[in-house]
Order: C-alpha cells, then sequence, then structure tokens
C-alpha cells in the first residue's frame, strides 16, 4: 500500500468520521426536507414531544 | 445595541402566516397549502432588521385550547414574550377570521391586524374599509399581500409603532347584560395580574377555562364567586357560558361586517367553477387519479427521465461531448486519476466501484427529482392538494377514516419526515397513532429512484408509463386497507375525527417560493447523497469487498477479496455481505428475492431508502452501464428468480419500515417504545405479506403451487375478511374527545 492509498483511505475515513458527528450533532433529520429550519438536534421539533413544546412555551406565564 | 422587539404572527391556518414570515425573514420554511403545516413555532430575524425577532405561529381557530396548536399559540402570546401581535388575517374570508381577531384583542396585547390577500379582495369587486375597521377593533388595520410584498413595510412600519405600546384595549362590547357579568368578574381577578390582560381573563374565566384560572391562581373562594355569577348567567340566557360568549361575538362580527365590507353582487369566481369539476363527487377522485397518473409520468417517463439517461449514459456512463471535443465520464476521470497518481487497485476499487457509484447513481435520479417535485409544489401552490385531500375525505369517511389523515400523506410525497410530524394536527390520539403507521405508505422522493429501478428491470424500457404510477397507487391502496382495517381493531376503533377545511382560491404560485420549495427537496436529496449515502456506500463496499476465501481451491483466509489467488469472478458471494444477507435471506424467500444481494439492498434502505439503488449499484456497477443498457436492468432482473420477485421487492421496499430519518420521527410521534415497535412492526409485517402475495399469486397464475401459496391465500382471505366486514357494534359511541384521552 503506497502513500497515495493512504492519502485517500485517510480522507475517506475523515469524510465518514464528519459525517457520523454531522448525525450525532444534527440527529438523522438532518436530512429530512426540513432540515434547513433547523439547527441542532436539540431543535428539531420533530424530535420533541408535544407536551414538551407546551412546557417549555408555557415558562413563566 | 437596541434591544430586541419580539413580534408574533398569529392567525387562522392557511391565511398566510408562513408566506408573510418567509417574506420578511428570507427564511424558506415549509409552505403549503392546506391547514397545519406549521404545527409548531418558528423563529427567524426580520432581514431588514436584525433587532426584530419574528415569530410564526400554529395556525388556529381560537384561543380556547382545544388542540396541541392552540394550546402552543396561546401559552406564547400570554408568556409575555411577544412585543406586538401581528394578526394575520385571510381577507377574502374575513368573517370566519374575526373570531380569532376579537379574542387576540381581547388580550390586551399591542395588535396590528394584517388583512392578507387584499389584491384577491379587489379583484372580485369587495371593498373593505380598513379604517372603520380598525375603529371597531382598537387595533391598526393594514391591507397586504404576503405573495406579491404589497403593504409589508407599512405593516412592519406599524408594528414597531406598536410595539412601542403598553397594549390595544378592545373596542367591542357584548351585550350589556354578559358585559355586567364580565365587570363582576374582572374585580375577582387577582390583583397582579396587568390591567391589559384583566379583560381577557375576566372573558377567559367565564367561558370556564381552567387553565386561565390556574395561570392566573384564582383563589377557590374567587372561583366560587365567578361560578356563581356564570352559572346565573347561564340560567338567565338558558344556554351554556361557551355558547354565550361565541355568540356573542358572533353577533359582533355580523354588526362589524356590515358596517366595514361592501360585498360586489354575488357570482361564481373562478375558483368555483373549477371546484365544480375537480371536487364533484364522481369526477374528482378519477380527475385525482389522472393528475397523479400524469405527474409520475411526466417525471419519471418523460422529461425527467430525458435529464437522468443523459446522466447516467454520459456523466456516468460512456462520456459525452462538449463543442465536438470528446469528454470523458466522472468514474473515467476518477479512475485515470487514481492510476496516474499510483493508487493500488483495491482504493480504486473503493473510490470508483463504491463511492463514484453508489453516490453517482443516487446524483442521477436528480433531473427525475426536479421534473416530480416541479409538478408537485405546483399542485400544492396553486391549491389543487388541498382539495385532493377534500375529496378523499370523502372516500375516506365511507371506511371510517378522516380526510385529516390525508393531509400529512400529501406531504410525504415530498418527504415522510414533515409527513409524520403534520400529524400533530389530528387531535385524535388513535386517528393520529393510525396516521403516523400508514403515512410513510406513500413513495416519498427517495423511493423514486426504487421505482425508476424496478421499471426498468420489469419491463427492459422507460416508456412503461404505467409502472410508476401503479406504485404510487399501491402506496395509497395501502394506506386505505390498512386504515380501514385498524378502524376494525380496539386500539384504533372510534368516530373519525372531524374534518373542517377551508379550500384556498386558486392561484398561480409565486415564482420565488415555487422555485424555493423545489430547491429544499432536491437540496436535502443532494445532501443526502454525500452524506449519509457515502458513507452507506463505503460500509457497503468493505463488506461486499472483504470476506473468506471459502471457494475450491481457496485458502480461507480473510482480506480483500479481488487481490486473493484464483478468486472466482462472482467473488463477492464470498464477501461479509454474503454471509450476513444470506443469513436473513430465508425470511425473503416466499416473496422470491432470497439473493443475498436482494436482502442487502433492502437491509441498506432502511437507513435511506436511496441506498437500495446505491448498494445496487455498487453490487452491479450500474454506474458504469448506464440506465439505458439493457445489460443493467438484466443485471438487477438476475438477481430474482421471476417477475413476481421483482415486483414482490419494490412493493415491500415501498411499503416497509421508513427510513432512520422518519424512523426517528415516528418515534418521537408516538412518545412511547411500545407505539413505536407497534408502528414499525406493522409496516414491515404488511409490506412482507403485500409481497408475499405478489410473488405468490403471480407464480400461481404460473401453475406453481407450494404451502405459501396457501399461506398468501389465508392471509388476502383475512385481509379482504377485515376489509369489507361491517364495523363492530359499538365501535363509534366514543366521542373522539374521548378517544383522545387514553395515551
Amino acid at each position: 500500500m503506497g502513500p497515495v492509498d493512504i492519502v485517500i483511505l485517510v480522507a475517506i475515513a475523515a469524510a465518514l468520521a464528519a459525517v457520523v458527528l454531522r448525525v450525532r450533532r444534527k440527529g438523522v433529520c438532518a436530512d429530512c426536507s426540513e432540515a434547513g429550519t433547523c439547527a441542532h438536534k436539540g431543535s428539531c421539533m420533530a424530535h420533541m414531544d408535544p407536551l414538551e413544546i407546551e412546557k417549555r412555551l408555557g415558562k413563566g406565564l | 445595541m437596541a434591544t430586541d422587539i419580539r413580534v408574533a404572527l398569529a392567525g387562522n391556518p392557511n391565511c398566510g402566516k408562513t408566506t408573510l414570515f418567509n417574506r420578511i425573514t428570507g427564511q424558506n420554511g415549509y409552505v403549503g397549502n392546506w391547514p397545519g403545516v406549521t404545527v409548531e413555532k418558528k423563529e427567524a430575524r426580520l432581514s431588514s432588521d436584525k433587532n426584530v425577532v419574528v415569530t410564526d405561529l400554529p395556525g388556529i381557530y381560537s384561543l380556547s385550547p382545544y388542540s396541541p396548536e392552540e394550546q402552543v399559540s396561546r401559552d406564547y402570546l400570554m408568556s409575555g414574550e411577544p412585543d406586538v401581535v401581528v394578526n394575520v388575517v385571510d381577507a377574502t374570508n374575513l368573517e370566519r377570521n374575526l373570531y380569532l381577531t376579537l379574542q387576540v384583542v381581547e388580550t390586551g396585547l399591542p395588535v396590528v391586524i394584517a388583512l392578507n390577500m387584499a389584491d384577491l379582495v379587489e379583484k372580485s369587486g369587495d371593498k373593505i374599509d380598513a379604517g372603520k375597521l380598525s375603529q371597531r377593533l382598537g387595533a391598526p388595520v393594514v391591507m397586504i399581500s404576503a405573495l406579491k410584498g404589497s403593504g409589508v413595510d407599512e405593516l412592519l412600519r406599524t408594528a414597531r409603532q406598536e410595539a412601542a405600546k403598553a397594549g390595544s384595549v378592545p373596542a367591542h362590547r357584548f351585550d350589556s347584560a354578559i358585559e355586567g357579568v364580565l365587570d363582576d368578574i374582572e374585580k375577582l381577578v387577582p390583583a397582579g395580574v396587568e390591567e391589559g390582560k384583566r379583560r381577557y381573563y375576566a372573558v377567559k374565566l367565564f367561558e370556564r377555562d381552567e387553565l386561565a384560572a390556574k395561570a392566573i391562581s384564582l383563589s377557590p373562594a374567587s372561583a366560587a364567586k365567578v361560578e356563581a355569577l356564570v352559572a346565573q348567567c347561564e340560567k338567565d340566557c338558558d344556554d351554556d357560558a361557551e355558547s354565550i360568549i361565541t355568540g356573542e361575538r358572533y353577533a359582533l362580527i355580523a354588526h362589524i361586517m356590515d358596517e366595514c365590507v361592501k360585498k360586489a353582487p354575488a357570482k361564481m369566481s373562478t375558483s368555483e367553477k373549477i371546484d365544480r369539476i375537480v371536487t364533484n363527487r364522481i369526477l374528482g377522485l378519477p380527475i385525482f387519479l389522472a393528475v397523479m397518473f400524469g405527474v409520475y409520468y411526466l417525471a419519471i417517463s418523460t422529461f425527467g427521465t430525458a435529464g437522468t439517461d443523459w446522466v447516467n449514459d454520459n456523466l456516468f456512463g460512456e462520456g459525452w461531448e462538449l463543442f465536438g471535443a470528446a469528454m470523458p465520464s466522472v468514474p473515467d476521470v476518477v479512475t485515470g486519476w487514481l492510476e496516474a497518481a499510483g493508487a493500488s487497485a483495491m482504493v480504486t476499487s473503493l473510490v470508483v466501484d463504491g463511492v463514484v457509484a453508489g453516490v453517482g447513481a443516487v446524483l442521477g435520479f436528480i433531473p427525475q427529482m426536479v421534473v416530480l417535485f416541479i409538478l408537485l409544489s405546483f399542485l400544492e401552490d396553486c391549491g389543487y392538494m388541498a382539495r385532493v385531500a377534500f375529496v378523499m375525505d370523502r372516500v375516506f369517511r365511507r371506511f371510517g377514516l378522516s380526510g385529516k389523515s390525508f393531509i400529512p400523506m400529501l406531504v410525504s410525497t415530498g418527504c415522510g419526515v414533515p409527513g409524520v410530524l403534520a400529524t400533530k394536527t389530528i387531535e385524535n390520539e388513535k386517528d393520529r397513532r393510525m396516521t403516523v403507521m400508514t403515512t410513510t405508505f406513500i413513495p416519498c422522493g427517495a423511493k423514486l429512484p426504487i421505482i425508476a429501478l424496478l421499471m426498468g428491470a420489469l419491463v427492459g424500457t422507460s416508456d412503461a408509463t404505467w409502472i410508476a404510477p401503479l406504485f404510487y397507487f399501491l402506496g395509497v391502496v395501502a394506506v386505505i386497507v390498512s386504515g380501514i382495517m385498524l378502524k376494525k381493531t380496539k386500539l384504533f376503533a372510534g368516530r373519525p375525527t372531524p374534518f373542517v377545511m377551508e379550500l384556498p382560491s386558486y392561484h398561480f404560485p409565486s415564482i420565488r417560493s415555487w422555485a424555493l420549495h423545489v430547491w429544499e427537496r432536491v437540496s436535502a436529496y443532494i445532501k443526502k447523497a454525500f452524506t449519509i449515502i457515502f458513507a452507506s456506500t463505503v460500509v457497503v463496499w468493505f463488506l461486499s469487498n472483504f470476506g473468506t476465501a471459502g471457494w475450491e481451491g481457496g485458502s480461507g483466509a480473510f482480506g480483500f477479496l479481488p487481490d486473493m489467488e484464483g478468486v472466482p469472478e462472482e467473488f463477492t458471494d464470498y464477501s461479509v455481505l454474503a454471509m450476513l444477507g444470506g443469513a436473513i435471506a430465508w425470511i425473503f424467500a416466499p416473496l422470491g428475492f432470497d439473493s443475498w444481494q436482494a436482502t442487502a439492498m433492502s437491509v441498506t434502505g432502511l437507513v435511506a431508502k436511496e441506498n437500495v439503488v446505491a448498494t445496487a449499484a455498487s453490487l452491479l456497477h450500474i454506474a458504469d452501464a448506464g440506465e439505458t443498457d439493457p445489460s443493467l436492468w438484466a443485471a438487477f432482473a438476475g438477481m430474482f428468480s421471476t417477475m413476481g420477485g421483482i415486483m414482490a421487492f419494490g412493493a415491500f421496499n415501498l411499503l416497509c419500515a421508513p427510513c432512520f430519518a422518519a424512523m426517528g420521527t415516528i418515534r418521537a410521534q408516538m412518545n412511547s417504545a411500545k407505539w413505536t415497535a407497534i408502528a414499525l412492526g406493522y409496516e414491515c409485517g404488511f409490506a412482507w405479506v403485500v409481497g408475499l402475495m405478489i410473488n405468490q399469486f403471480y407464480l400461481l397464475a404460473q401453475g406453481v403451487v407450494s404451502v405459501w401459496t396457501v399461506v398468501a391465500v389465508a392471509f388476502a382471505a383475512l385481509i379482504l375478511f377485515q376489509v369489507f366486514r361491517p364495523m363492530p357494534k359499538g365501535a363509534w359511541d366514543d366521542e373522539p374527545a374521548a378517544a383522545a384521552a387514553t395515551a
């Protein structure tokens, strides 16, 4: 295995790691057609229980 | 830095809030031409002034918390966060929209009323006296068109001015007898409640709104006094409290309409003329079927195919000519680079046969995807899809289902994730769960490549116009059949949710919103190709190229199979993927696809549906062949022993559990591991049974009978029995509200 092979394999490994990190950070919903409106997994309403949303919005009432 | 101003957009469903939100913030939030598109609040800063934060609230009809959206909107409005509320009103349906407006003004918050679709009012010949309306409501009124942008600057200017004020004072008054009771109740509202909000809480206490009483910590003694006052008023008026207030509001609205609106002589609008045909009791359904047939025909068999063929034949095939100069294909270019750089055969194979073939196969479908989404977005934006929900309600209701369940399915034609999310608008918990379970049966954009691949494998040509619509209608039939069967079980029995829906006027979509809609979906597809699909193809390549040399004369060692001595041509049969796929292939044997390749494609499809094609590309070198090359389809078809197996494979992959993203959303919406397992289990089980029946009935037609034929007949009989047996006695006894109570 030559140096070119190692460079390419490292690049692919790095790209794979980036995908894994992206999914970890944004959740798989990052691939949904509404992904642009969510900044990260925590703010994705799709992953939130409606009661949780109500509780959050009801804060300070 | 200036202090942030918080603007809340509130209004009825489908009045144009999200269109206004997108216009003033530059966001690309999903705009659908049916109610319930915004099921949660969305926030963004104003494009022209970053100090202004705009919140797009879900569409609601009142501030009485009957549904989760109404609860969310009311809680947000009363949380003290918004500095000003922009009440977006559909001016073409002013009378109905004013019901919410009166309540928003009653909150005492600074309010600006945006009369949206003012251009359509003008076109219809109606006249609205904005000045007089403002006087009657006690809040400024601005005529706008969110779609065209007219009046929006004035609206924002007015909103800024109102935000600086302490609040609005409702100008409307109810009947003097009711006002007397409200005054008495207002005196019982705790002193801590702000002056401007006291009347709002007085009205809510009159309506016996428990959440409002809790929010202001009403003492038991005061609550008893309020109850006595309300009970006396009910006795005097011979009606219940909520109906008294509703009646008063409608009476007021009638007066306001008389004073402020001059209606043009009644004549049938263009929308009404079109609706007489497209929502016709007899013609409605055939028209919908014809329209969807046309959409899939155009996307897959004509314009879309021309683009996809070009990409696959030239960009990922044999290369193309540019101004007479021969241009090599992507795989050729990459192979040339790697060979020139001295890369080994293994790395070259990983990049070309794995990444380029897998990702390229998925990207090759972009032209078809673009055509599909251009057509679907047009149908949504122009208002036709809203009619389809209305037409389908008539079909669904006959079987005890609600047309409300069809809206998430319409959304699912783009992507299952927002489709599942849209089920939040269904109040009845049983109907909601059932819709979550069935909505992903509708083919989403990611399933389009599977359909296109199947079409080629089944008939060997892209001219078979009936195949693509057939798979779309398979999804629709699966939803209806599942709905009928599930509705007759104890888990989902109950009266269907009432479905009230406003049909928007037909209009030509704004090019910007239309283009954004298409771009949003296509860009998500491209993004997915370079992330999840890329990662999957790398994993599939490793699994299909590494294995044990177990062939005759092989050393039995584990390693990179193509480099091993005496390796047979079909070396992937000795790979790790072949071993894993082979271990579970028996599950699919009765469906006619027991090869490890087909099994592997089905399993990787659970990560993302595009993976079915990407995995096929990796295993069959599709990118090298080009889509119109019959050898490609022949190679794919070669995985199956019969045509029935190919159809069963298609049916299984289109109906089984959706991708990881949609599964995650189902988990979040169900809020229960048990219900998530039931949903995914049902989808996979139903898909398996449909696949089994297709394959076995195909074999039966060929004269082949086995024990699985008997099983398939038994399943078919069971399904027919459940579909056609009468609704069990007492299944509709519970009211929707009662059904919603169980968790």
